[in-house]
């Protein structure tokens, strides 16, 4: 019974703090003060106050988690709405994908040569762009650490979120479907998430550029490892 | 109450897509790994295409979930809390390597895809 109270609570909780951060958010609208992670951060600090493990919190947390499927699926709705203007571009979208994948492997494997990053690391970032269980597969077949991995998806999708209307808007990108691309094939759901945000045709381009880019970074990943 | 049935439909098929996708991947897992919520996305979309389910009989469940999409990520970004420890040595030069690669690749990639869309559009007038 107290198991069933508090898994309840604790989604009762993060729905609260949400909505919270979420009106924080349309006020001062700063970058990083995005409400996924400012949602988070609360969090962290009352479980952290009140002594509770994070195990705790995950018997409400892992229902939560658990949405995440079907929403992916639902994504095929603004794939639907502007299939027309999706398929028209097919070749700059697969372009884009490609770009972003080049820039990917090449800026990880280069920064992590400056910062002196060891082996086993660096193979876990290689596929912190793509969506989480994609991402851990690929790690695997790298022969990283699959738990960096997610964290440094997770991380990557928080960064995405928070810097893409900046990038958008000191790289002057004016076509939503270029949006979606970047933001989608750079920060997988999360950065999705955001993109829906924007408008619906961004929404639906990063939905696909996401799919895209998992697939295409897996295969590269299964030719050349 | 006829709103809660219609709600508790819409969800029933999203979830039944799901599933099927999970389904299908775990078949195919042996010979390539994508996941069962991709999957159930190019199937949803399929079914709409090919008008065999009808856009309004999701619509309204689906505006929701994709309108509050960024609430479904708050636990997994609470288990950050945990899951840090393994990295403590290199912490920050890994947020420093993750977040310049971000941009980098964001940029690039709507750049590119910015700069072939409209060299297209110029071609076609």
């Amino acid at each position: 019974m107290t198991d069933i109270f508090s898994t309840l609570f604790f989604i009762l909780l993060t729905i609260i703090i949400f909505k919270f951060s979420l009106s924080v958010n349309n006020k001062f609208k700063i970058a990083f003060l995005n409400p996924i992670l400012m949602t988070a951060i609360i969090i962290i600090i009352i479980l952290k106050l009140f002594n509770i493990t994070y195990s705790d919190y995950y018997k409400g947390g892992s229902i939560i988690i658990s949405a995440l499927g079907p929403i992916v699926v639902v994504l095929a709705v603004p794939l639907y709405k502007n299939r027309d203007d999706l398929t028209k571009n097919f070749i700059p979208i697969i372009g884009g994908i490609t770009a972003s994948i080049i820039t990917t492997f090449v800026s990880i494997t280069l920064l992590c040569k400056l910062f002196g990053i060891d082996e086993t690391i660096f193979l876990s970032l290689l596929s912190k762009s793509i969506t989480t269980p994609m991402a851990v597969e690929s790690t695997k077949m790298l022969g990283g650490n699959e738990t960096v991995t997610i964290l440094a998806v997770m991380i990557t999708g928080l960064f995405g979120a928070a810097l893409a209307p900046m990038i958008i808007r000191i790289g002057k990108i004016k076509n939503n479907i270029a949006k979606g691309i970047g933001i989608g094939s750079a920060a997988h759901a999360l950065g999705t998430s955001k993109a829906v945000e924007m408008n619906e045709e961004a929404g639906a381009a990063s939905g696909l550029a996401m799919g895209v880019t998992g697939l295409m970074t897996i295969i590269v990943i299964i030719i050349f490892a | 109450m006829k709103k809660i049935l219609k709600t508790a439909i819409q969800i029933a098929i999203i979830y039944i897509i799901y599933s099927i996708g999970n389904f299908i991947s775990s078949l195919i897992s042996n010979v390539i790994l994508i996941p069962g919520n991709i999957i159930g996305m190019v199937i949803l979309l399929l079914l709409l295409t090919g008008n065999v389910l009808k856009l309004s009989m999701i619509e309204d469940t689906s505006s929701f979930m994709l309108k509050y999409m960024g609430f479904f990520f708050v636990p997994i970004t609470v288990g950050i809390m945990e899951s840090y420890k393994l990295i403590q040595d290199s912490i920050f030069q890994i947020i420093i390597i993750l977040f310049i690669s971000c941009i980098l690749v964001m940029y690039v990639s709507c750049k590119v895809t910015d700069l072939l869309i409209s060299y297209k559009e110029k071609r076609h007038d």
